[in-house]
């Protein structure tokens, strides 16, 4: 399934998917999706029991940063 | 010798640049990560670290400064990250969650990038790494 597809699909939701196909810049093309859920834990606690050597990603369906909210990170190592 | 360039489109309006990033060791993680000059570190969740088996030392934690406190977290390294087809091996890393809200796994940050000469022209929406 197209990445594409899954958004338009479902909104704002977190998925699980098998990779199939890639571009050259290493953005997803195509995916088998597996969980579909509201919930990133979930999505994150099956990704656990993925297959030795298998291709996975988790794709967040709704816009990034959502409407209303802004990124203000910053991490900044001050002792190891 | 010969550099590739990578070249991604981003829209500039946004303000922010996401970018995809294969984390690897048990098997291959595609994530999200956003693009963060200011973090010293990558930083991915939690449950993406205990998925892929990264190790953990409780004992290994790494004080850091946000926005408003200090915190301390651990450090670990991923094996292996690519991004945009450039690979770098044994990535220092923080383990840390981000929101859900925010929609993306972790940060790309310094301990990634500072492996490569970083282009960004918001005018145009292109960020290039080489």
């Amino acid at each position: 399934m197209k990445v594409s597809d899954i958004k338009k699909k479902y909104k704002n939701q977190w998925d699980l998917a098998e990779v199939l196909k890639e571009n050259e810049l290493n953005q997803l093309v195509e995916v088998k999706p597996l969980l579909i859920s509201p919930d990133r834990d979930k999505v994150y606690t099956a990704l656990a029991k993925a297959k030795k050597g298998s291709h996975m990603a988790t794709i967040f369906t709704g816009k990034i940063p959502p409407e209303g909210m802004a990124f203000a990170f910053f991490y900044g190592a001050t002792e190891v | 010798m010969l550099f590739f360039m990578a070249q991604l489109k981003f829209d500039s309006e946004t303000g922010t640049i996401t970018l995809d990033a294969h984390l690897k060791r048990k098997f291959t993680y595609h994530a999200r990560l956003v693009l963060d000059t200011g973090a010293t570190l990558v930083v991915i969740p939690w449950r993406i670290a205990t998925a892929l088996k990264l190790e953990i030392d409780p004992e290994n934690l790494l004080k850091i400064t946000t926005t408003s406190t200090v915190e301390s977290s651990p450090l670990t390294f991923i094996p292996e990250i690519t991004v945009l087809g450039k690979t770098v091996k044994n990535v220092p890393c923080l383990v840390r969650d981000l929101p859900e809200e925010a929609g993306v796994d972790g940060l790309l940050g310094l301990s990634f990038l500072r492996h490569f000469s970083l282009a960004i022209n918001f005018k145009r929406g292109i960020l290039e790494i080489s």
